[in-house]
């Protein structure tokens, strides 16, 4: 198969079926790289901007201050820095962390992987990537929306978030000589807000936004959950299956059951915007300086139920993968068989189900019944359980292994060292008194970080690198990818990790301008060393960019195993043809062969049961 | 050459060691305690602290350990070794058996802050009965400023029907907290638009304020910062460092960082009594013959 | 579609049945939160005043159960002949089992026809989200006067239906017009503010007193449509639209898919769709099933 994107106009109908309304898994995977790659550049420009406005506050910069507008006042307005943030998150979350993990490695390995020829719905595998279209344009359309995007924090929390013009609010009139009795019912074809300009339209662009997210994710995890059952080649037990999968299967599941929580959820505040329902709006309705709204009935509370019922078992769903791609790389370049494997699977089911009943812990603070606390205060605590049998087996991988320090290995290294910080600091949040002082401050901040910009991320680029090969038949560059490396490894570090000193000063989060506050003061040059090492680690991510397109064209020709690795997605050509491999493996044994007695160093799984047979290379 | 992996490892870990060994020093670290359960909650920072340090001194040093001495060399294979039950079982039950001590070593404190009754340690038996309080105070957020409302006399008859609906004869002042030294506080939170945090770092007190519900919260701060000058009807500040502020832990809106309020405990119940009768009588001054809730004391949550 | 190369440990049943399962699973879920919380928003919902629960009885919102009743018989015939239609077609007898599926697709269409009679009546009657006013009776004098701000906005509401009902109409010609008029005009006059000023919040009519105002007009001249006053009635119809809403989305795209299936059978090739009718027939039952357990807690609780 031709990968160059070029193609002659003559052959347009082929480009079309083939990068684009492909139903290759392949192809599908890699459409989502993509997508993710230019959502991941939007988002973290977004950070960078959010962190602009945390080091220099007061807004005298030299340059960049004359591209705000004239009614800001020469910077950047309040307004605008809860916009970014909003959409800094749920661009990172929904488009870039979701569609890496379940879309790119789910719809490019798990095929691969079981030795399936495709999904075993190919079709609804291409629609679900061209409904997250839908969703990446009216996200980004949302910006220019009247009022701006979307404002309320990625959790969205009514009723700063459900508030419409529609749910019945009036203006009052103050015209000068009328009587106060000829109100006017106030109409608003552009749903506006009173709570926020980006609570009006930007918010209804968000919630439509996601339910698409939520939509697409939910077809591709039927459709994984379907091809892993029913879809593997002779001899996979599931019980051979690689972590990576095991991950996938296991992240399908909770999708398939947190996300249609999260579409009750989304449904319901597009309700409350639309057709004024009052789902969300309190029984004495609320009162915005002279707006008013109708008495409700409903219960803000309720969305952060529903909301973290979803969202907190789509952490696991945003970390899960990650550690199965992480496990992989780590015993092919450890040389070395999983510690564990068995623990391994048994401790991911125990995460997801115990992610299930652990959402609690965001909303401590919000008047929940002490004993109620107590309960998920427990059940969050245990999740460390099953997080330190991953911990730990990882590290006994590497104990007596032989380490090879490729770049993939290198960030999947990486991953183990930074999600031990990322959880560890969930502890702290885990526990409910401490948590009364480190919830919503930096601490949370910092904690979302390492586990999915240092822990996810890492072991995306690790997983990235390390199939590269497979997808575009070429080695992406090794030096390169060590000094994009370290370099994010340095520069992440000195970014997010003075944010836990922030959150012990108590610094909150979301604040545009903590320097009105004494206390805050003397955290400020942390602000600003923070906000210098973020642009680094921002430009460093160009170097990660332009590795994978040198690459794509110029990279080292891969073989069919350039890895040395055992699991099936290496038997087949690098790139596999349609339909993947010349012949379905039999698959002999687990994935985990390396180190083995005799002549071989590593036994594929499809290589025949018969030792010493050299296998082919 | 593959050293400079493990040691760019080592490095990064002993710098945040490091970061954390210097901020109390640089002033980067929990403000001044006041409340009355603060040190218990400090106390399970710390010890959770030391707990996490630990593994992460483990876990990082190990990992360290592994990158610099299994290195990949001619000729040598790798361990083949599928696993261990026994190791699995004790990296299973050392961890739980420290994280089930972390998770009830914290209940007494969740209970003394939220000032239930407990008679024993174990979560299930709470009495659930809350303290006589000395005072009670109406704190109502609004975007973008905390509405208090002090009683008459400290104790208003029917607190809940008080906190409800308040009475013709309270002190409303805008983003000031008022209480004395040992007092047992409770505020009746509200908010009239979107949810809002009240928050007291000095306190280690947070507490979401819900629409449509009030939301009780209970402290006894055990110093004082602001002295009451009958002379010139001031209030001064004890030493310049006393500052404590109120601020808002929930995104509300825009101007969600701008309010911002300020704690005053006064020495004594004397010093706050003279305190509350002097401003009531200025906002009586300041009523118009029809009742007017604020005064102007409202300055719009500026700093 | 890609079958399965051989692995004993796969399922032993098909990649469509297998996903249609997982999907409704995932329906499962969706139905679930959707119930609890209109579930936890009733239990919850406050009775103006004096805080006891309070929910809306069938009559005040003009919920039929007879209707309800005859739409269950409807849907679960529907559900039974497209049992038939699948069992025929295992018996390789085509034509009856286009004829059952053409009937359970009839019937589901009538099942949405009942379901739009419905709707057309809350519509008539003012029940719809964020219309009907709750301040009402019950509610103590202060309590009202701590919601006076947002009660308005129904006295507002009601008031402008007043006036546009109204228009043109004076105290001179007044006597010329027709009973609803006056009647309504009346109300309109006392919905004005007016002299009283000594207390901020009381105005000629309170939010409550024009709520029972607007409850007798409303018996005695159901054509005015104004907004009704029900306490808890946004609530209750936020709810309803929202479950049976759903519920008839789903009921459309099973419809969809069942009428794919009958044209493709209409031109002889019934037999092709074998699988595809199984599946839709899983769907359909599951469709049945959410409006059995839905039945019950709209029509009756
Ligand atoms: C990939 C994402 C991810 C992952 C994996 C986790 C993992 C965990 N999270 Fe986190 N979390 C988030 C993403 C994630 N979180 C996000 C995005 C938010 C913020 C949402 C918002 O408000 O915007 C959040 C918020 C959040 C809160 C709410 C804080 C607040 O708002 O007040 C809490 C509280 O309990 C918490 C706890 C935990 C715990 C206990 C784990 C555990 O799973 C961690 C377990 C792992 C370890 C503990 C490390 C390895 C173990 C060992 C080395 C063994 C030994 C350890 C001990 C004995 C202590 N998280
Ligand atoms: C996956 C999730 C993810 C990722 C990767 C990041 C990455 C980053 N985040 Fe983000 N962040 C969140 C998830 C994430 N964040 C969440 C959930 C919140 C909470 C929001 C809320 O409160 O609601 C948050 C909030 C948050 C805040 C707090 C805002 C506040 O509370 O006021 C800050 C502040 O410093 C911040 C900074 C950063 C920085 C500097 C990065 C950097 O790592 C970014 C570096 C990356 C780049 C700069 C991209 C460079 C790439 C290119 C240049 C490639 C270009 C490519 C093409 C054009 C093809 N983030
Ligand atoms: Cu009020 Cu944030
Ligand atoms: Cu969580």
């Amino acid at each position: 198969m031709n990968h160059e994107p070029h193609t002659s106009h003559e052959a347009k109908p082929r480009f079309l079926t083939t990068y684009l309304f492909s139903q290759d898994h392949k192809m599908i995977g890699i459409q989502f790289l993509f997508s993710g790659l230019i959502f991941f550049g939007i988002g973290g420009l977004l950070a960078l901007l959010v962190r602009l406005q945390l080091a220099w506050p007061d807004g005298n910069l030299p340059y960049i201050g004359k591209w705000f507008p004239q009614s800001w006042g020469g910077k950047m307005s309040p307004e605008f820095y809860t916009m970014l943030f909003t959409m800094h998150a749920s661009i990172m979350i929904f488009f870039v962390i979701i569609p890496w993990l379940t879309g790119t490695f789910g719809n490019f390995l798990i095929p691969l992987m079981i030795g399936a020829r495709d999904m075993a719905f190919p079709k609804l595998n291409m629609f679900s990537y061209w409904v997250m279209w839908p969703a990446f344009i009216i996200i980004l359309a949302s910006f220019f929306v009247d009022g701006g995007a979307a404002s309320s924090g990625w959790t969205s929390y009514p009723t700063l978030s459900n508030v419409g013009a529609e749910a019945g609010l009036e203006k009052i009139p103050a015209k000068p000589g009328e009587p106060t009795t000829s109100y006017t019912v106030f109409k608003d074809d552009s749903f506006n807000s009173p709570a926020a300009p980006g609570a009006g339209m930007g918010q209804i662009f968000w919630l439509v936004s996601l339910i698409f997210v939520g939509i697409g994710s939910m077809m591709g995890s039927v459709n994984y959950i379907t091809t892993i059952l029913n879809m593997r080649a002779p001899g996979m037990d599931l019980m051979r299956m690689p972590l990576t999968v095991w991950s996938l299967f296991i992240t399908a599941i909770l999708q398939a059951l947190a996300l249609p929580v999260l579409t009750v959820a989304l449904m319901l505040p597009l309700l409350d915007k639309l057709i004024a329902t009052s789902f969300f709006l309190p029984p004495g309705g609320l009162s915005f300086g002279n707006w008013h709204t109708t008495p409700g009935g409903g219960q803000p509370l309720l969305w952060q139920h529903l909301f973290w019922f979803y969202s907190h078992p789509a952490v696991y769903i945003m970390i899960l993968p990650a550690m199965g791609v992480v496990s992989d790389i780590i015993a092919t370049f450890a040389r070395k068989p999983m510690f564990g494997y068995k623990p391994m699977v048994f401790s991911m089911a125990a995460i997801a189900s115990l992610g299930f009943i652990v959402w609690g812990h965001h909303m401590f603070q919000s008047g929940m019944d002490p004993r109620l606390g107590t309960g998920f205060m427990l059940a969050t605590i245990l999740i460390a359980v099953p997080s330190a049998i991953k911990t730990f087996n990882w590290l006994a991988t590497l104990w007596g292994a032989s380490i090879l320090y490729t770049t993939a290995m290198l960030n999947a290294l990486a991953f183990v060292s930074m999600f031990v910080i990322g959880g560890l600091s969930g502890i702290f949040m885990a526990a409910t008194p401490v948590d009364v002082y480190f919830h919503d401050t930096y601490f949370i901040v910092a904690h979302i970080h390492y586990v999915l910009f240092m822990s996810s991320i890492f072991g995306i680029f690790a997983g990235i690198t390390f199939w590269f090969p497979k997808m575009f038949g070429r080695l992406m560059n090794e030096p390169l990818g060590k000094v994009h490396f370290a370099l994010t490894f340095i520069f992440g570090n000195l970014t997010f990790f003075p944010m836990h000193i922030l959150g012990i000063g108590g610094h909150p989060r979301r604040y545009y301008d903590p320097t009105i506050y004494q206390y805050l003061e003397n955290l400020q040059p942390l602000n600003q060393f923070m906000t210098i090492s973020a642009m680094l680690l921002g430009l460093t991510q160009l170097l990660f960019v332009i590795n994978i397109f040198y690459s794509l064209w110029f990279g080292e020709k891969a073989g069919k195993n350039p890895w040395n690795c055992n699991t099936l997605e290496w038997d087949a050509p690098s790139p596999p043809p349609h339909g993947n491999f010349e012949q379905i493996p039999v698959v002999q044994r687990g994935p985990y062969e390396y180190a083995i007695d005799g002549p071989l160093d590593h036994l594929t799984q499809s290589s025949p049961a018969s030792e010493g047979v050299k296998h082919h290379e | 050459m593959y050293r400079c992996w493990g040691l760019l490892f080592a490095a990064v870990n002993l710098a945040a060691i490091g970061l954390f060994a210097v901020s109390p020093a640089m002033g980067w670290w929990l403000p001044k305690n006041i409340a009355s359960y603060g040190a218990d909650i400090d106390h399970l920072f710390y010890l959770i602290l030391v707990a996490t340090g630990f593994f992460f001194i483990v876990t990082q040093g190990t990992l360290v350990y592994c990158m610099l001495r299994f290195n990949a060399k001619e000729g040598v294979k790798a361990m083949n070794i599928h696993g261990n039950t026994k190791l699995e079982i004790i990296w299973t039950a050392i961890p739980a058996i420290i994280l089930i001590y972390i998770g009830f070593a914290q209940t007494p404190t969740w209970a003394k802050m939220k000032y239930i009754e407990i008679d024993t340690w174990f979560p299930v038996r709470y009495k659930g009965t809350n303290i006589e309080s000395d005072l009670h105070v109406t704190v109502l957020g609004r975007q973008w400023e905390w509405r208090m409302r002090y009683p008459q006399g400290n104790i208003p008859a029917d607190p809940q029907a008080w906190a409800d609906l308040g009475n013709l004869h309270d002190l409303h002042v805008v983003n000031e907290l008022h209480v004395w030294k040992d007092a047992k506080v409770k505020i009746h939170l509200k908010t009239q638009d979107v949810i809002h945090s009240f928050f007291m770092p000095n306190l280690r007190l947070k507490q979401d304020a819900l629409p449509g519900k009030i939301m009780p919260m209970v402290f006894s701060p055990i110093e004082a910062n602001v002295r009451y000058n009958p002379t010139t009807k001031m209030i001064e500040e004890l030493n310049p460092s006393s500052t404590w502020e109120i601020a808002c832990a929930e995104l509300c809106g825009g101007n969600h960082y701008r309010m911002r309020g300020k704690l005053f405990v006064h020495e004594t119940k004397q010093d706050y009594e003279r305190w509350f009768a002097e401003t009531l009588k200025n906002q009586r001054l300041h009523e118009s013959p029809r009742l007017q809730p604020i005064v102007a004391a409202g300055n719009g949550g500026k700093p | 579609m890609i079958v399965s190369e051989n692995n004993t440990t796969n399922l032993p049943i098909s990649n469509g049945k297998l996903a249609m399962w997982l999907f409704l699973a995932t329906e499962v879920m969706f139905f679930t939160g959707l119930l609890a919380t209109c579930m936890l928003l009733r239990e919850s919902a406050p009775f103006p005043g004096t805080g006891i629960p309070h929910w809306p009885d069938q009559k005040t919102v003009h919920v039929q159960p007879w209707l309800g009743a005859v739409n269950t018989v409807i849907l679960i015939c529907s559900s039974l002949f497209i049992l038939l239609s699948i069992n025929a077609l295992k018996a390789h007898k085509a034509s009856s089992s286009l004829f059952f599926l053409g009937t359970s697709l009839i019937l589901g269409t009538v099942f949405l026809g009942v379901k739009a009679f419905e709707y057309k009546g809350k519509f008539e009657h003012g029940i719809i989200p964020g219309n009907i006013g709750e301040c009402l009776p019950g509610m103590s004098v202060q309590r009202e006067k701590l919601l006076q701000q947002n009660g308005l906005a129904y006295v507002r509401k009601v008031q402008t239906q007043l006036r546009i009902i109204c228009v043109g109409v004076t105290n001179d010609n007044l006597k010329d017009q027709s009973d609803i008029i006056k009647n309504a005009y009346a109300l309109y006059l006392l919905t004005l503010d007016g002299k009283d000023s000594q207390n901020d919040y009381m105005r000629p009519l309170s939010p409550a007193q024009l709520g029972e105002k607007v409850n007798l007009l409303l018996a005695e001249f159901p054509q005015l449509h104004l907004p009704p006053a029900i306490p808890n009635g946004n609530l209750w119809a936020s709810c309803y639209f929202a479950l049976t809403g759903v519920h008839a989305i789903h009921v459309l795209f099973g419809l969809a898919f069942m009428l794919g299936i009958f044209l493709k059978g209409a031109f002889g090739k019934l037999e092709t769709m074998a699988g595809t009718l199984e599946v839709t027939g899983l769907y359909w039952h599951f469709v049945d099933l959410v409006w059995l357990v839905l039945y019950p807690i709209i029509y009756f609780l």
